[in-house]
């Protein structure tokens, strides 16, 4: 390495000098010279540096894009603002199109949390639509404030039921949790599309639709200008009862001590089992809250496509929330945003609406390269 | 083909022979002379939609008497307005054909510049059912957009929000949607006639007498042009003496899933199909992996899409749009009420303009284009009446 350095520079008088006179870029190169190690300790002052800089470098990247196709970045991140937080009913419609991604983000956060890997959040945000559906179905002429109750347990339920399918191979068998949960994503939609083609159809049309749910069963909106509905509220809730769960009572100990180290766990006496199966089944429960949300408060009525990727994108929003649980609320309204400005994007810009795909996926691959990345420093050595 | 060939002087014969036929039995209680008056009637006793005779003569027969008017409004009338912007929201992409038609129709009706208009067209893409009523309800809120044509399932959307943007003329489409009424439109067009045209050229042409189609759902508008494909078919191969006709089809439960499309074809041909009707986008890639296969188009023109297409039914909606323009100008200029009927307005036949038959392929042989030019020429002239059967097909 030295003659290297003396190669470089060789009228150099003092070659062997590791003061800061040396050439930076050269130095960058040694391997003896810098090191690339853990860090013993990792505080959020670290965290949060890397994350500011994985956003800055999304912008970035997102901008070059827009560039290439020949458009403004800034006229583009300007309709992508307005659109999202341009007016009181933009921003409020933000919060609508946050409300269900809060709920599948905690879903998926409390699952890794465990080191449960819940990819169904989809599947089972269908549970909960298709649980609140049965309920009205059934006893649709109840009371509305019981008929509520019954739909959100039924939804609930459903969830749990559902994700407890896969963690009950999991526990039972050991069947990797994330190749049942991913098709059983599926297996449920060809259930619906059954019921919908069937039992549930409305008799007034051949698509597979059911009928449009009473006036009465709709969530109450909060304000007259704008969709946001009561659903947001429970969503907000929900993320507060899942930080307390995680922080303060004993299953959220064990949730945590499983998913860091299961082996020691289990050692120490914690059934791991038992907390694998409870964990999925309040994720599973939460994304059927989010569908009993989606159902009561914009949709009305079953279809096959009123999700979207509602349970996919709860999966990106609870790795950029770094599981945390009110993390969670600002990507989820970060995500929303994205959604509800694409569209001004689109229109008055011409930029297509897949960028905003691109602009979710750099943002998700960049963030988790900075979660790594805040985990080792660089450090000179010798 | 050589085969084909040597057939093609009987074929000619039988075609004509079959098409006097088809003029026999069908003319007989129609009158000729009254076909392009109520061109609707025609098609509809046999359509689910069968109201639409109430709401489609009414809104087709505005659009000539607009058309005349056009050439002398524009000078007497410089108050009105000089230009009408229409966004257009969709599930899918612009290139899929349910929206990549109506692009284009927008786009020929903009080049007659009906009222003396500018009509300019903003599409927004990719946008699903979940998400309609928010991106409507932007679009309207911009005051950009005076017919916003939802193209698609989204009556829910529209029923939400039309009622807030009274100005704004409202339109969907298709399947699966409810009637909104007041200034929300529901218009659709059904394509079993070029559809039948298609059957015949398949009808000739078939050397296994087996034929078969790659649909998406078994919907209405998806059985429709499919029931006539075949219909077309059986009809001609039964008067070139070819004996009876097997049809199969496969609902692939997508609306775009190229990938299983061409699985489902490649799996028909295997069983001995040598002619597809490509309802989806997909079958093309399979037919030109096989021997003495053929493919059809559905509702763009798709001869250029793929060597072994040999022709396609094609849909069109200049009618159906130069409808909502003519009940636009009539609401802004003389504060004609927008009243849209409580039920689809249907634009059923190649009469009225709700489709046609795409370019014919050079493979197939002059008789047979012949003969379906006269057939074309029967349905034009009212003499040939294709039924419109949407049951699905088993």
């Amino acid at each position: 390495m030295t003659d290297q350095i003396t190669d470089r520079a060789p009228s150099d008088p003092q070659p062997e000098d590791g003061g800061g006179r040396r050439d930076p870029l050269s130095m960058l190169f040694q391997p003896g010279a810098w090191r690339i190690e853990k860090r013993l300790v990792v505080r959020p002052w670290h965290e949060f540096i890397t994350l500011i800089a994985a956003l800055v470098a999304a912008v970035a990247i997102i901008a070059g894009l827009v560039l290439v196709i020949g458009k403004s970045p800034a006229d583009s991140f300007a309709a992508l603002y307005n659109g999202a937080f341009g007016t009181r009913e933009s921003t409020l419609e933000t919060l609508v199109q946050a409300t269900p991604l809060i709920l599948t983000g905690l879903a998926a956060a409390i699952a890794f949390r465990a080191g449960v890997w819940n990819i169904g959040g989809e599947g089972q945000f269908f549970a909960g639509v298709m649980g609140t559906w049965f309920v009205y179905d059934l006893w649709g002429g109840l009371p509305a404030p019981l008929l509520f109750v019954l739909m959100f347990i039924f939804a609930a339920l459903a969830g749990a039921a559902w994700a407890s399918v896969a963690s009950g191979l999991l526990v039972r068998y050991g069947t990797n949790e994330i190749l049942t949960t991913v098709m059983l994503n599926f297996v449920i939609l060809y259930i619906l599309s059954y019921l919908l083609a069937g039992p549930w159809q409305s008799p007034d049309t051949f698509y597979y639709q059911t009928q449009r749910m009473a006036d009465n069963t709709y969530l109450p909106r909060f304000f007259s200008v704008s969709r946001l509905h009561w659903g947001f509220a429970i969503a907000l809730l929900a993320a507060l009862a899942v930080y307390w769960l995680i922080r303060r009572t004993t299953l959220g100990y064990e949730i945590r001590g499983i998913g860091s180290n299961m082996v020691a766990s289990r050692y120490k006496g914690i059934r791991v089992g038992t907390v694998t199966l409870a964990t999925m089944a309040i994720s599973g429960a939460l994304a059927g809250i989010a569908g009993f949300g989606e159902l009561l408060g914009l949709h009305h009525r079953v279809q096959l496509d009123i999700a979207e990727g509602i349970g996919f994108t709860g999966i990106i929003i609870a790795l950029v929330a770094r599981l945390h649980p009110l993390g969670v609320i600002v990507a989820a309204i970060l995500f929303g945003a994205l959604v509800n400005g694409s569209t001004a994007m689109q229109y008055e810009t011409g930029i297509p609406k897949a960028l905003v795909f691109v602009i979710e996926g750099t943002t998700l691959a960049l963030v988790l390269i900075a979660a790594m990345v805040s985990r080792y420093r660089i450090r000179k050595t010798g | 083909m050589r085969k084909l060939m040597d057939r093609r002087a009987f074929a000619l014969v039988t075609m004509v022979t079959a098409l006097a036929l088809i003029a026999g039995a069908c003319g007989g209680d129609d009158e000729p002379a009254a076909t392009t008056a109520a061109p609707a009637t025609t098609a509809a006793p046999a359509t689910t939609a069968a109201p639409t005779t109430t709401a489609a003569p009414t809104t087709t027969a505005a659009a000539p008497a607009t058309t005349e008017a056009e050439m002398t409004e524009p000078a007497e009338e410089p108050m009105g307005p000089t230009e009408l912007d229409v966004a257009m929201v969709m599930l899918g992409t612009k290139e899929e054909g349910w929206y990549a038609t109506f692009i284009d129709s927008v786009h020929r009706v903009a080049d007659e510049a009906p009222h003396g208009l500018t009509i300019t067209l903003e599409q927004i893409e990719e946008i699903p059912y979940a998400d309609g009523e928010r991106v409507i309800r932007d679009l309207a809120q911009t005051g950009d957009y005076e017919i916003i044509v939802a193209h698609s399932t989204y009556s829910d959307a529209v029923a939400a929000v039309k009622d807030d943007f009274p100005d704004i003329l409202f339109a969907f489409s298709g399947s699966g949607n409810e009637p909104t009424g007041g200034n929300g439109y529901w218009i659709d067009v059904f394509i079993h006639e070029p559809a039948y045209l298609a059957g015949i050229i398949a009808g000739a042409m078939t050397q296994t007498n087996h034929i078969s189609g790659v649909a998406a759902f078994p919907f209405p508008n998806v059985n429709g042009p499919l029931n006539a494909f075949i219909d077309g078919a059986r009809f001609v191969a039964q008067q070139l003496g070819k004996g009876e006709i097997t049809f199969d089809v496969a609902y692939i439960e997508s609306w775009f899933d190229p990938a299983t499309a061409q699985e489902a074809a490649a799996a028909q041909i295997a069983a001995g199909s040598d002619m597809i009707y490509a309802e989806r986008f997909g079958p093309f890639a399979a037919i030109e992996e096989a021997e003495g296969v053929f493919g059809f188009g559905h509702f763009t023109d798709q001869l250029g899409l793929s060597p072994v297409v040999l022709t396609s039914a094609v849909a069109r909606w200049d009618a159906a749009f130069m409808d909502l323009v003519d009940a636009w100008y009539a609401y802004t200029t003389e504060g004609v009420a927008y009243d849209a009927p409580m039920e689809r307005i249907v634009y059923t036949s190649m009469v009225d303009g709700g489709s046609s038959l795409g370019e014919i392929s050079d493979l197939v042989p002059a008789d047979v284009q012949d003969g379906v030019a006269q057939a074309e020429a029967a349905i034009l002239g009212g003499l040939l009446r294709v039924e419109l059967k949407t049951d699905p097909i088993e």
